[in-house]
């Protein structure tokens, strides 16, 4: 405890302060740019953090990643465009809740919950490392494999009015999580041919292609989509009021956000999803959701910054990096000489607890830039639909370039967007894509995996705790609202 | 919902859709035949659920007369959608920011900007915002460009 | 009109004179085939301000990663042979790659410069585990055809290889279980999942120093000097040698005084202090040659994988 409080110092000498803010806004404003994400920024200043002294570094890097998430949130409420991937959740509210009039308040909303997840994930990361280190390592591949079933369940679920179109949405998702070469035998699946695709498919460009193509086209009508757009910048902003009926979200979203953090391999776009369904189906009347509910809004941006920090305790504690944002901040640190492990927390304690308070730090910053700047955020609305259309696909196009150096990820883009556009008008919901192509693919893989392990023994899928609980979590999932529904009806009749 | 609502999709634009989805289940199963069972029997589930579940959408569509999209309707999606194929086949040629200077202007045409001057003036601003951010602060290198160079 | 397009098109021509004698006189792309913060890229970012003060010259690392290092080696080998784009050479991917699949690349592509430094494959247990040594495992594994299952960083790698040549060598029969990486596959072993893992040594001896894991053998040629306690498999009776090596490479068809040019330049990184103490702290072993030598010894490894594949394919 004490030595968490020996790196508060460092965390606030004047080059750290200067570079938290720097990052701070840098991240929410490349959050708030459609086709820029966190992984984007950092890999970009990679290069530059190698001449900087660690705190510097890895305080700019945390003031991206919180600022980022919260700046995807802004053209997800205004525009219904995710600005970075982890925000696909946050339009289903934001942006209803915008066009009607509420804009200011579903801003507000987003901030003060993403700073709620910035610090429940940063207080997980000082106080529970090493319990949830240990937790994490109870998950092996049949573990993982119901986490895969569990999380594409849950999310299938709240798709009950079209059920088809989501299913099939979400096994599309899971063909284009599947192109590639197969982990498990080497061989090359659904690559027709072209080499380019023998690497699989960068989730990013996916998003990018289904989440920012279809809104930028649908700006090109006039006097509809965005229009009337003065009018979304009044409103009033939060009450205190407002905040007191959002900690319960905040609290299971937030709970939601660090499991995912924790074990590697999901993100924040998990976090954001889950956070949201699981607060669909916890709420007691889940009518007005996906019609602008502000629970939707905190849910998806309180989930998606409490995966921050907590991706970072598997990096910090075992070396391995919870997701490609911590891989980076990982590839950061060696570069300085830090090899992450817990040797790391005895050798440089300073920079390593200087950093957790770095990452409570920017969630604060945040806060006080989103207050200041949603004012000048929204100004964008002024741009007419005609001209932002282009301009967000032209960043989108070099922003996808940027993060891989390669144009066919643009020409993917391209086809994933109009996939999106063509799917989206006949009624196929977009956000199980995704879930499909992350978790698909995690599912096959870590049942196949398993199934080497218990030597093709399925009694091997429930034999540890972990296991047993997650199979009884899917279970309930599964039946539960069925369940539900005949209660309702046998009452009825009785 | 019912405020966002401006198109409505007709039958036969969704049964195209439905078949496609189908096509392209029937596709992935031909594709992963040739595979070992080991890598085929997860991609061979998909592509049957693509097929079974676009059979389900189109008989429910079939009952349907008509459903309301939030998307642009097809002559502005189509036409958006070609010139963003353009542009990126342009950005191999005279780079990212140079083809912006075509494809902002015509763009916005057809989502009916008309203020010439003014479209001039955004697109040429937007194009140096996007240099100087892109060029001088991110040391990446880039498809060379016809004007403003290499860095 | 005329003087404007005549000036236009000299600017045009300017850009493109090829200037062998002055190289380099732009800036240096160098790519590397797997993603930012990787080992690779750790290794390429430790040589960038090194070689940037040895050539006088800007260098960027250009991260192309996809397809276990396919798309950059494929990357390299496609780029224009004028000396402003080099790249790291990871061995064995750039041999084993063409080997195994029909790659955009072969591995007559390139152009080798120098080998830098080397990590070799080894076999780790979980610290609770009952194998104290390789002679253990492979005991048990005897006895029970199967019942070892060890976790490798994926298909077609080297610590694949390694697994699958040790368990031919030695007569017996291993559960493979492929993971995505370093990353999974040492959580995995943490964790007590599977029996075993196949990382390389500077991967394992992290989490070795820390108490996590016991590291019974590697399969390099000598011990190494970050584990000296460490035997080599070839030590203990089984002739399988398996090293994952960094170099530099151009594509071929570069000017041979450029070759040259940059081989005296990798060369004094390699002398450089600082490049070995870096090294020292990530586990790597520096491990330099100079062109011909680093040339023949791609040539003899690109028989080797050969040999092996036709003899006994791993995948």
């Amino acid at each position: 405890m004490l030595d968490v409080l020996g790196g508060l110092p460092d965390a606030l000498s004047l080059g750290s302060v200067l570079a938290m803010a720097a990052g701070t806004a840098m991240g929410i404003v490349v959050g708030a740019i459609p086709g820029l994400t966190a992984t984007l920024a950092m890999a970009l200043l990679l290069p530059f953090t190698y001449a900087m002294s660690p705190l510097i570094s890895l305080g700019m890097m945390a003031g991206i990643y919180n600022g980022s998430m919260y700046g995807g949130a802004i053209p997800a409420i205004l525009m219904r465009i995710p600005g970075t991937p982890s925000a696909v959740a946050t339009t289903f509210d934001g942006y209803p809740l915008a066009r009607s009039g509420r804009a200011k308040f579903a801003m507000h909303v987003a901030l003060v919950s993403s700073a709620a997840g910035s610090i429940i994930s940063a207080l997980a990361l000082m106080l529970l490392a090493p319990p949830l280190v240990s937790f994490a390592l109870r998950f092996g591949p049949v573990e993982y494999f119901w986490v895969a079933i569990f999380g594409m369940a849950s999310v299938s679920l709240l798709l009950a009015s079209a059920p088809a179109k989501g299913l099939a949405a979400a096994l599309i998702g899971i063909a284009v999580g599947i192109i590639g070469m197969d982990m498990i035998t080497g061989a090359e699946r659904l690559v027709f041919g072209i080499r380019d695709l023998s690497g699989g498919i960068n989730i990013a460009v996916l998003m990018t292609g289904l989440f920012a193509v279809p809104p930028a086209l649908s700006m090109l009508v006039p006097d509809s989509g965005v229009g009337d757009r003065r009018s979304t910048l009044s409103g009033a902003g939060i009450r205190l009021a407002d905040l007191r009926g959002l900690v319960k979200t905040w609290i299971r979203s937030g709970v939601i956000g660090v499991v995912v953090g924790v074990m590697p391999g999901a993100g924040g776009n998990l976090a954001g999803i889950l956070g949201y369904s699981e607060e669909r189906r916890a709420a007691r009347d889940p009518s007005l959701f996906g019609k602008g509910d502000p629970r939707g809004i905190a849910a998806s941006e309180c989930a998606n910054n409490a995966d921050n920090a907590a991706s970072f305790i598997p990096t910090l504690a075992l070396g391995v990096p919870g997701n490609s944002v911590a891989a980076l901040m990982m590839g950061a640190m060696l570069i300085q000489g830090l090899n992450p492990g817990p040797a790391l927390f005895s050798e440089h304690g300073d920079v390593v607890y200087g950093f957790m308070w770095q990452m409570l730090l920017t969630a604060f910053l945040m806060l006080a830039f989103g207050f200041a700047g949603a004012k000048a955020f929204a100004q964008i609305q002024r741009i007419p639909g005609a001209l932002l259309a282009p301009m967000i696909l032209v960043v989108c196009s070099i922003g996808t370039y940027a993060a891989s150096n390669n144009m066919t990820d643009v020409w993917l883009m391209l086809v994933f967007g109009t996939l999106a556009y063509g799917l989206s008008r006949s009624g196929y919901p977009m956000a199980p894509i995704v879930l499909g192509a992350i978790l698909g693919p995690l599912a096959e893989s870590s049942f196949r995996q398993g199934m080497l392990i218990t030597r093709g023994d399925p009694a091997g899928f429930v034999s540890s705790p972990v296991s047993i609980v997650l199979a009884l979590a899917v279970t309930a999932v599964l039946l539960v609202p069925p369940g539900r529904h005949l209660y309702r009806v046998i009452r009825r009749t009785v | 919902m019912s405020e966002l609502t401006r198109t409505v999709v007709g039958r036969p634009e969704r049964l195209l859709v439905h078949a496609l989805v189908a096509l392209g289940g029937a596709v992935i199963l031909w594709e992963t035949a040739s595979l070992s069972s080991d890598s085929a029997t997860f991609p061979g589930a998909v592509g049957l659920g693509l097929i079974l579940f676009s059979v389900i959408s189109a008989i429910a569509t079939l009952r349907s007369v008509s459903a309301p999209t939030v998307e642009a309707p097809l002559v502005q999606g189509m036409i958006g959608l070609a010139l963003l194929g353009a542009y990126v086949g342009s950005t191999v040629l005279a780079g990212f920011l140079t083809s912006a200077l075509w494809f902002l202007p015509a763009m916005a045409l057809v989502g009916g900007e008309r203020r010439r001057s003014w479209l001039v003036a955004a697109s040429a601003g937007f194009v140096l915002l996007a240099f100087v951010v892109f060029r001088l602060v991110f040391a990446q290198p880039f498809p060379p460009e016809l004007i403003l160079g290499e860095i | 009109m005329l003087k404007i397009a005549t000036a236009f098109l000299a600017l045009l021509a300017l850009g493109t004179v090829p200037a062998y004698a002055e190289w380099p006189e732009k800036p240096i792309s160098m790519i590397v085939a797997y993603s930012a913060g990787g080992g690779t890229d750790v290794t390429a970012r430790t040589i960038q301000p090194l070689l940037e003060k040895a050539l006088g010259q800007e260098v960027i690392v250009v991260n192309r990663p996809g397809a276990g290092g396919e798309t950059g080696h494929a990357a390299l080998a496609q780029a224009p042979a004028d000396g402003y784009t080099i790249g790291i050479l990871n061995l064995p991917p750039m041999l084993t790659i063409p080997i195994t699949r029909q790659a955009s690349f072969t591995a007559d592509d390139f152009i080798p410069v120098a080998d830098l430094v080397r990590d070799p494959s080894a076999i780790s247990v979980p610290a609770d585990s009952p194998f104290q040594t390789l002679a253990d495992l492979i005991a048990f594994a005897k006895e029970n055809p199967g019942a070892v299952t060890v976790g490798t960083t994926g298909v077609g790698t080297d610590d694949h290889l390694a697994t699958r040549y040790l368990a031919d060598a030695a007569g017996i029969d291993l559960t493979h279980v492929p993971f995505a990486g370093a990353g999974p596959a040492r959580t995995a072993l943490i964790g007590g999942h599977i029996s075993a893992a196949a990382l390389n040594l500077g991967e394992a001896l992290p989490s070795a120093k820390e108490g996590l894991v016991r590291v019974l053998a590697q399969f390099g040629d000598t011990p190494s000097e970050f584990a000296p306690d460490v035997p080599t498999v070839m030590s203990l009776g089984y002739n399988v040698r398996m090293l994952s090596e960094r170099g530099i490479g151009l594509p071929k068809g570069v000017d041979p005084a450029i070759v040259e040019k940059l081989a005296k330049a990798i060369e004094s990184v390699a002398q450089d202090p600082a490049f070995h103490s870096r090294n020292a702290e990530l586990f790597t072993e520096v491990k330099y040659l100079p062109t011909d030598q680093f040339q023949a010894h791609v040539k003899s490894l690109a028989v080797d994988y050969k040999a092996m594949w036709d003899k006994a394919p791993w995948q």
